[in-house]
């Protein structure tokens, strides 16, 4: 027996070849574009990753790291979802649009005003956000299950639909924009009872939390979605029907699972968690809604979700990988002036490589078990 | 009349991981002949032809090609390089571009120059079509055409790009009896102009009415190559089937009980609208019995099962397990009404490849309480333990359950999709091809199997395209074709031969018609 237990590490290890080797070729890659970009001065590039370095150490740069993961987390999980049931859900973006916007209409008009009430008002943002985001999917899935559409065409479509209907809202109806005010086009401000607390106000006085960390009451949201959808995902049913739908659509019809339920549920799912992506942002940082929020989160979130094996831990190691290259890059720029998008590059090519070396190696890993199992088993 | 060989194929190998597609074969064709390529599903035609049209490469083996009047070696690197010997693919699953007209999906590839000079290509075209009788209108979206249209726009496709060898796979699969008829006009005239056609199919009255030549494959290997002055239907039936080795598993004495399956007046509609797969059946199948079904692949057989299953909605009739009705419920419903399946193709519908055998070993039944808390948390020790018990009882080659199902040998694979479908509650055992790409050794253990099933008093109906596997297993045998079970056979000891169900196989006494009417397209033509 212990032979067996020594496979399975050599299996897990074997599968973490691929993103060990993709960010190890990135690295020397970059070694190499910083080089060219400082004219050759070898000092100039060690010194580039001895900033990268400390972009780890520092408390305040730990702080942003988190705060940038924190959305791609979400959406990452979001995209998982739905690529499991090999559905390809690339409306995310168009999804965390709505998403906020139905959560800053509940913020605006239905919110409890009163401070003490404001976990209320923190569930019920989670519940609209959600909501917005699964309406939003809800369309290209009827049109999938029902019609056939292909979901790519269907969630680009409503990506664009989401951000001018954003931007209907922001100048129609919820404007907040003022004679003498700010121009930046803006929603009202939420009542203070739903602005997301900060983790320095929350932990102030129990124990030292430093000041400066833009981090807020979502990150335990986020948590959340990481904790419930790893148990659905490698624990319930629902996770296992959404597995063998996106592994083998024909065999999951034989088994008496209709595909068309799990591909609707999923798309479902996907989005209203989507709908979540930019909470952080909208109720946290701002306090009001704009269409001029970050945007592209929900198609990063989808590389985070390809990095990450459609894995929930995967997908939480992938966005802290972006977001300790944005941040690294936001350094590197300000310190040596090299260009934020050689980050952006970087990142691509980290993809690139990944994927092509996952495929290789589970190859080869399917290769080396059937060896095993045909020598151990006496089979021919 | 056929003149000289103008490609023959030496010596082809083909593997796969597992499988030997293609055996060491010899394959000729002459000049303005019609060279018919029969054999089963899975036999290897597709994969022969595949090599000649460049889609594969063989592992071993020569093509030759007359060019110049002189057979020369050649090797297809792809499809382009074979077309540019004159070799051209008419697809069963045509290759259409809906939204273009006909004569832009004719030309696509082939565009006469840079800039699309339409009256030319239409010009030669148009020629085409006269001397080849191919009409079709040209200027309309290729979606608005009937299946037959399309079809000739696929061969006109192969004839504007200078085709002299032109290989048909499955061409009337799609058709209607008078398009087939229509068909087999053009093929005369094609040949008339000294075109080359190989024909491939396994419905032999169309072989016989319209081949030269008929060469019959098996499990890789063309067994048999003749004119067509030596060919009868059941002398290619024969040898489509073959006579593998006889495995004589003892039949248990088991007096039938009560009805478990009744199957009345079923109606199933085809892929195709319109046209029946199965057409107003009738049968029932008792405890403790194992009722075969015969028949040329194609004939009704695949959809009988999923409706019966709940993959597919009768049209009409009445289905009942144990005298409740199932008619139309949808598949989990019937799983759990005790229905267990062996899927006739077990990589595509029986296993989950990249999965353990445990989650393998639960399928369809993962939701009982058995498997999982509230019908959702799975209970991974359970299932464990039921995916052991498969394995223990049921002899899989396995070091553990945790191993995913791709590593296990196609055989072991089979062994452990029959043993779940057996281990799961149930009263009727629909098996489909069970045997179908496992070795001897397997094969007699599921016929144990399968006997042990009769002799648990279930129902069992069997589809196979093993004659003598369902000789050997089956106490009725229901002979399938267009649709109709057009005889049932008693074979409760063994009685009935070979040769009486190839007759009905064939059509029995309903296949004369067939023939007449084909002879008298051939003769207008």
């Amino acid at each position: 027996m212990p032979k067996k237990k020594t496979n399975n590490i050599k299996y897990f290890l074997l599968s973490l070849v691929a993103p060990v080797v993709g960010i190890l070729i990135s690295a020397i890659l970059l070694f190499f574009l910083i080089l060219l970009i400082r004219k050759g001065s070898i000092s100039d590039t060690i010194h580039a990753f001895y900033i990268m370095g400390q972009t780890l150490t520092s408390t305040q740069d730990l702080g942003y790291i988190i705060a940038r993961a924190e959305p791609l987390v979400i959406s990452g999980i979001a995209a998982a979802i739905a690529f499991r049931a090999g559905v390809f859900n690339i409306g995310t973006e168009g999804q965390y649009y709505i998403g906020g916007l139905v959560a800053s209409i509940y913020a605006i008009y239905f919110s409890f005003k009163s401070p003490s009430l404001h976990w209320l008002n923190v569930i019920f943002v989670v519940i609209f956000a959600m909501l917005g985001g699964a309406l939003w999917a809800l369309i290209p899935a009827i049109l999938k299950v029902k019609k056939g559409v292909h979901e790519v065409i269907t969630t680009i479509m409503m990506n664009q639909i989401a951000y001018t209907t954003a931007k209907y809202f922001v100048n129609g109806p919820l404007s907040g924009v003022k004679g003498g005010e700010s121009l930046e086009p803006k929603t009202m401000n939420f009542p203070a009872a739903v602005d997301f607390h900060r983790l320095y106000d929350i932990f102030h006085g129990h124990f030292p939390f430093p000041k400066y960390i833009p981090l807020y009451e979502s990150l335990f949201i986020a948590a959340i979605i990481v904790f419930v959808a790893y148990i659905i995902i490698f624990y319930t049913n629902w996770g296992f029907e959404i597995e063998m739908l996106g592994t083998n659509p024909n065999a999951t019809k034989y088994s008496g699972v209709p595909p068309k339920v799990v591909v609707f549920n999923a798309m479902l799912w996907s989005g209203a968690i989507a709908g979540l992506i930019n909470i952080q942002e909208i109720f946290g940082i701002k306090g009001y809604y704009t269409h001029h929020m970050t945007s592209g989160l929900g198609f990063d979130g989808i590389a985070v979700a390809l990095i990450g094996y459609n894995n929930p831990i995967g997908v939480v190691l992938a966005a802290f990988l972006f977001g300790f290259l944005r941040t690294a890059g936001y350094n590197l720029q300000f310190e040596l002036g090299i260009p934020n998008s050689t980050m952006d590059l970087i990142t691509g090519f980290i993809i690139i490589v990944m994927v092509i070396a996952s495929v290789a190696m589970n190859r080869y890993i399917s290769k080396l078990r059937r060896k095993e199992v045909l020598s151990e088993a006496g089979d021919r | 009349m056929p003149g000289d060989i103008i490609l023959k194929m030496e010596n082809i190998t083909k593997r796969f991981p597992g499988v030997l597609a293609n055996d060491h074969i010899n394959f000729d064709l002459r000049e303005g002949e019609v060279h018919a390529l029969v054999g089963e599903n899975g036999a290897g035609k597709s994969t022969l032809m595949k090599i000649l049209y460049g889609l594969y490469h063989p592992d071993e083996g020569t093509i030759y090609i007359k060019v110049d009047g002189e057979l020369k070696p050649v090797k297809f690197k792809n499809p382009q390089d074979a077309i540019k010997h004159g070799i051209g693919m008419v697809h069963q699953h045509f290759m259409l571009v809906y939204g273009l007209t006909t004569i832009e999906n004719i030309i696509l590839g082939y565009e006469p120059s840079a800039v699309i000079d339409f009256d030319t290509a239409k010009k030669e075209i148009q020629k085409i079509m006269d001397e080849s009788g191919l009409h079709v209108p040209l200027d309309v979206d290729v979606e608005v055409l009937s299946v037959g249209q399309q079809q000739r726009v696929e061969i006109l496709k192969v004839l504007y790009r200078k085709a002299k060898i032109l290989i048909l796979d499955e061409p009337t699969a799609v058709l209607t009896p008078q398009e087939t008829d229509e068909l087999f006009n053009i093929i005369n005239r094609l040949k008339e102009q000294g075109h080359s056609i190989i024909f491939i199919s396994h419905k032999l009255h169309e072989v016989m009415a319209i081949a030269d030549r008929i060469s019959v494959m098996r499990k890789g290997r063309l067994v048999h190559t003749m004119p067509k002055s030596e060919a009868t239907k059941e002398k290619i039936a024969e040898l489509m089937v073959g006579h593998p080795v006889l495995l004589d598993v003892p039949r248990p004495n088991v007096t039938p009980g009560e009805t478990i399956l009744e199957v009345e007046n079923l109606t199933v509609e085809s892929d195709t609208k319109g046209i029946m797969a199965v057409d107003n059946v009738s049968f029932y199948i008792r405890a403790g019995e194992i009722y075969g079904i015969a028949g040329v692949e194609g004939n009704g057989q695949a959809e009988l099962i999923e409706a019966i299953y709940g993959l597919r909605p009768p049209k009409g009739g009445k289905i009942t397990i144990k005298g409740e009705d199932i008619t139309g419920k949808p598949t989990h419903v019937i799983r759990k009404k005790g229905v267990s399946h062996i899927p006739g193709d077990r990589h595509k519908f029986g296993v989950f490849l990249p999965f353990t055998l445990a989650d393998n070993s639960i399928l369809g039944h993962h939701r009982e309480e058995n498997f999982a808390k509230y019908g959702i948390f799975r209970k991974f020790s359970n299932i464990a333990q039921w995916a052991r018990e498969i394995i223990k009882k049921f002899d899989v080659r396995t070091p553990s359950e945790k191993v995913p199902m791709s590593a296990l040998s196609g055989g072991n694979q089979q062994k452990f999709v029959v043993g779940r479908e057996i281990s799961f509650e149930h009263e009727l055992m629909i098996a489909a091809h069970p045997t179908r790409g496992v070795d001897i050794g397997a094969m007699e253990f599921i016929y144990r199997q399968l006997f042990e099933e009769k002799k648990q008093k279930k129902a069992i109906l069997l589809v196979s395209a093993d004659l003598d596997e369902l000789l050997l297993l089956s106490d009725r045998i229901g002979v399938m074709f267009k649709g109709k079970i057009i005889k049932e056979l008693d074979n409760t000891s063994r009685q009935v031969t070979p040769k009486e169900v190839g007759y009905y196989m064939l059509g029995g006494d309903v296949e004369i018609h067939e023939d007449s009417d084909i002879a008298g397209g051939e003769q207008s033509a």
